[in-house]
């Protein structure tokens, strides 16, 4: 019998804004302990949250009578520990986030702010007897802030959102300059083509949904038809990535331990679909690459699933990618989803104005829509250089606008 | 039983929750679980702040209590602070399904309930992948504050579900159905409805054509009606978005006209369903609270804090997700109104418009969205060829206008795999329904 521990601690400060200063200040420390335990081909898991007098091992142990197969052997021989650099002091946030949410309000007394900024630090460790120790610790801020004009009657106009490991007064009040003074700027709808500027979780979740391994190995992938067809464009390559740099709380090691080497994995490369996204039941399965993307809940069997999703950037600036272009950076699309058959549509809230260099004012509302193989095939002009949204790279391509009457 | 700190109100909610969660994937256990844990919520104010703790040291609670309150200020008179004045002060035990609770039913029971829908999908060719879900949770909640509320109250859940992938004719599709109950033995014997389900979805992915998008009037199924009800009004009803904003208050003043004449729209905690809190996260005993009443505006939901900001009543409105987080407004078992017509009556005069039967999500802002699942177009008042949409969309304070049919049969539904997000805390157990309505105007794309 193996034993394993897979462990996930989260420990958060989380400040409340309400009416644009801060109103509340919750901590947590939080521990949570799958014991897995591998034998004959089976698993037995049980999860620890908090307090108990039952011996995990031993309730792990009569897990195994579940009869939940899992035949492969668990990593072995594997030290390694990371923990990824950020400088963020709970302790001294308060006071510098108390000035920025001051000065936000004398610079623009029109708006009222709310919701959250929370700083996350999550330790993940997977440890076995079979000499395997994976350690990964990765502290981050998030700034998750709506903005409500006060003549407005919207729940919401705006939003200020960005991931940082640094606090940086400045930074965040450029960004809070930027997005007011673009939204307090009504611009109307140009009559030459509109490009659409957006973060790409609004346009790629369908490339996630479809290449999912389990999806694509049954045949029931829209995608399917397509593998090893050059369906995109030639500078779309979509990749599972583990680059510090690009992403947040994501460990190095998936939650069957697997690593993969070189911190990358393209499913799809220069327009061309090659592998669909894997953890160690469905590469075995459906003979796929193993793609390192099992996920669990800390009392789970890993199963599949993935979130560290990235585009090869262009060398291109959103600037130089728009060409001469306007573009509307794509705020608030809440709401929009694809059709089976790939077909995209959203209303769109809030759309701001841009030229690549600057916001330069806000659009009435409209819809947008696109066909999923054109977005990322023949209408795709790229992933920027440049962090142009928020400190992020964004997405640039052509979809269809349609303004509201 | 605790020493609470003086110049402070402070409140812990103890939370003490059992999970049953089994997955069958095309045939086979992928998951065969039960969890058990407990954790608390502190929260403890000094008139101007509020500072919370989240833990699972449940015996170190005075010790997470004094560490909070060494971080506060504190008011001498903070029993008269508005929002804690109004805080209630209740006694009382509800353990509506102590007697009754799926603790007792054993893992082999679960899984051969669950075996038995799964089995069903197995006989299905044109399924492609499909995942049975069996989740059950019997929680009890303890409620203890310095004002000397002290209510223990509890809240079970059990479900079976399905999800499947679909392939037919080359044409992919998706589907499930969702048998959420409040006990175990109430699971059983839906098969026929699981089937019924499949056989539309597999018509739909095979038959369904692309929507031409326009302006529609579209007849909301009671789960689409549900949906649209919580997104649309749901959401702006929740007094958090309006403290301290005068242009909210005015264009959402009580009594204002904000819908059709007949729409009725309601949120209350004290009924069975998903959203059942017979008290909620700050003690505040549950209650019936009418949003909308014949058209009119008459009421909000609050916690304690809004309920002071705002001058209004307390709702029984403040929740949390869990005991890792503070209750904020949300709501319970919300739903509209029924009217008097059949759903034929509501297609009748509908020469070109779109029946939305079933959806895949919603959401709610100033524009509230529903992403279809399977809709239909309706020609000359008879449901007629199966559309794919991507989403339907409107305004919400024009469409709740646009409502002018109401069926007299009212349904309620909640889900079993989601929940209502708002803000960090998602999933929140809610519940939602309404008859079938009638709404004009709806952008379709």
């Amino acid at each position: 019998m193996i034993k394993e521990t897979y462990e996930v601690t989260t420990q958060e400060t989380s400040f409340s804004v309400v009416q644009s200063r801060i109103d509340s200040i919750r901590k947590k420390n939080i521990t949570r302990t799958g014991y897995r335990v591998y034998q004959d081909g089976l698993i037995g898991v049980h999860g620890q949250l908090g307090q108990s007098a039952d011996d995990p091992w031993q309730k792990a142990v009569e897990n195994l009578s579940s009869q939940v197969a899992y035949p492969f052997a668990p990593v072995r021989g594997i030290e390694r520990e990371q923990t990824v650099a950020s400088d963020l002091d709970d302790q001294a946030i308060l006071p510098e986030l108390e000035a920025v949410l001051a000065e936000a309000r004398k610079r623009h007394p029109e708006f009222i702010i709310s919701n959250k900024v929370n700083i996350t630090e999550t330790t993940t460790a997977l440890q076995n007897d079979q000499q395997t120790k994976l350690v990964h610790r990765d502290k981050t801020l998030m700034v998750g802030l709506i903005l409500k004009h006060k003549d407005s009657v919207s729940i919401m106009d705006t939003f200020l959102g960005y991931r940082a490991r640094h606090w940086d007064a400045g930074f965040f009040l450029d960004e809070f300059e930027q997005m007011t003074a673009a939204y307090n700027t009504q611009v109307p709808f140009p009559q030459d083509e509109l490009l659409v500027v957006t973060e790409p979780d609004l346009l790629a979740g369908k490339l996630v949904t479809e290449l999912n391994g389990e999806k694509v190995g049954y045949k029931s992938s829209l995608l399917n038809k397509d593998f090893g067809k050059k369906v995109f464009h030639d500078d779309f390559t979509f990749y599972l990535d583990w680059d510090e740099k690009e992403q947040y709380l994501v460990p190095f090691f998936d939650a069957e331990g697997t690593i993969i080497p070189e911190g990358r994995v393209d499913l799809i490369r220069g327009g061309v679909i090659e592998k669909a996204y894997t953890d160690r039941r469905t590469a075995d399965k459906f003979q796929m690459p193993l793609t390192g993307s099992a996920t669990c809940p800390y009392d789970g069997v890993p199963t599949l699933g993935a979130r560290n999703f990235n585009m090869v950037r262009s060398k291109k600036t959103v600037h130089e990618l728009l060409d001469g272009r306007l573009g509307v950076v794509i705020v608030m699309a809440s709401g929009g989803d694809y059709t089976e058959d790939g077909n995209f549509a959203a209303p769109v809230q809030l759309g701001l104005l841009t030229d690549g260099t600057r916001l330069l004012g806000r659009l009435p509302e409209f819809d947008v829509s696109g066909r999923l193989y054109d977005i990322f095939g023949k209408d795709y002009l790229g992933y920027s250089q440049d962090r142009f949204l928020a400190g992020e790279h964004a997405l640039v391509v052509k979809m269809k606008i349609s303004r509201k009457s | 039983m605790y020493v609470f700190p003086e110049g402070r109100y402070t409140d812990v909610r103890v939370e003490d929750v059992f999970q049953t969660d089994i997955v069958i994937e095309n045939g086979v256990v992928r998951q065969n679980k039960v969890r058990n844990y407990q954790g608390a919520l502190i929260r403890v104010f000094d008139g101007d702040k509020w500072y919370y703790a989240a833990t699972t040291k449940l015996d170190d609670l005075q010790g997470e209590i004094d560490r909070l309150a060494a971080m506060t200020g504190s008011l001498p008179d903070i029993e008269n602070e508005p929002a804690v004045r109004l805080l209630e002060v209740n006694r009382d035990t509800v353990l509506r399904y102590a007697a009754d609770t799926v603790k007792a039913i054993g893992r082999p029971d679960k899984l051969a309930l669950l075996q038995r829908y799964s089995d069903i999908c197995a006989q299905v060719p044109e399924i492609t992948i499909c995942k049975a879900y069996y989740k059950d949770t019997y929680s009890v909640k303890h409620f203890l504050s310095s004002k000397g509320a002290d209510v223990r109250f509890d809240f079970q859940s059990a479900s079976a579900t399905v999800r499947y992938n679909l392939t037919v004719a080359d044409k992919q599709g998706r589907g499930g159905k969702d048998i959420v109950k409040t006990g175990f033995s109430a699971l059983a014997g839906h098969e026929d409805e699981v089937r019924a389900e499949i056989e539309k979805d597999i018509a739909h992915t095979r038959d369904a054509v692309p929507v031409a998008p326009g302006r529609y009037t579209c007849v909301l199924a009671p789960v689409v009606t549900g949906v649209f009800a919580h997104e649309s009004f749901g959401h702006k009803s929740e007094a958090d978005f309006m403290i301290g904003d005068e242009t909210m208050m005015k264009a959402w003043a009580i009594g204002s006209a904000v819908g059709a004449p007949d729409l009725n729209i309601l949120d209350r905690g004290d009924t069975e369903g998903s959203g059942y809190v017979p008290f909620d996260d700050e003690g505040t005993r549950a209650r019936c609270n009418y949003i909308i009443k014949n058209g009119q505006l008459t009421g909000r939901l609050h916690s304690a804090v809004t309920a002071a900001s705002l001058g209004e009543m307390l709702t029984g409105n403040a929740r949390a997700v869990s005991f890792e987080y503070e209750p904020i407004v949300r709501m319970t078992n919300t739903y509209i109104g029924g009217g008097s017509l059949s759903l034929d009556d509501l297609l009748a005069p509908i020469a070109n418009g779109i029946y939305i039967e079933d959806l895949h999500h919603g959401s709610g802002m100033t524009t509230f969205t529903i992403a279809p699942h399977r809709a239909y177009m309706i020609r000359d008042g008879k449901i007629a060829e199966p559309v794919r949409i991507s989403v339907i969309s409107g305004n919400v304070m024009e469409t709740l206008h646009k409502i002018d049919g109401f069926s007299r049969d009212e349904e309620f539904f909640s889900f079993a795999l989601g929940g209502c997000g708002k803000m960090e805390q998602a999933p929140l157990r809610v519940s939602f329904g309404g008859p079938a309505i009638r709404v004009n105007d709806i952008n379709v794309q």
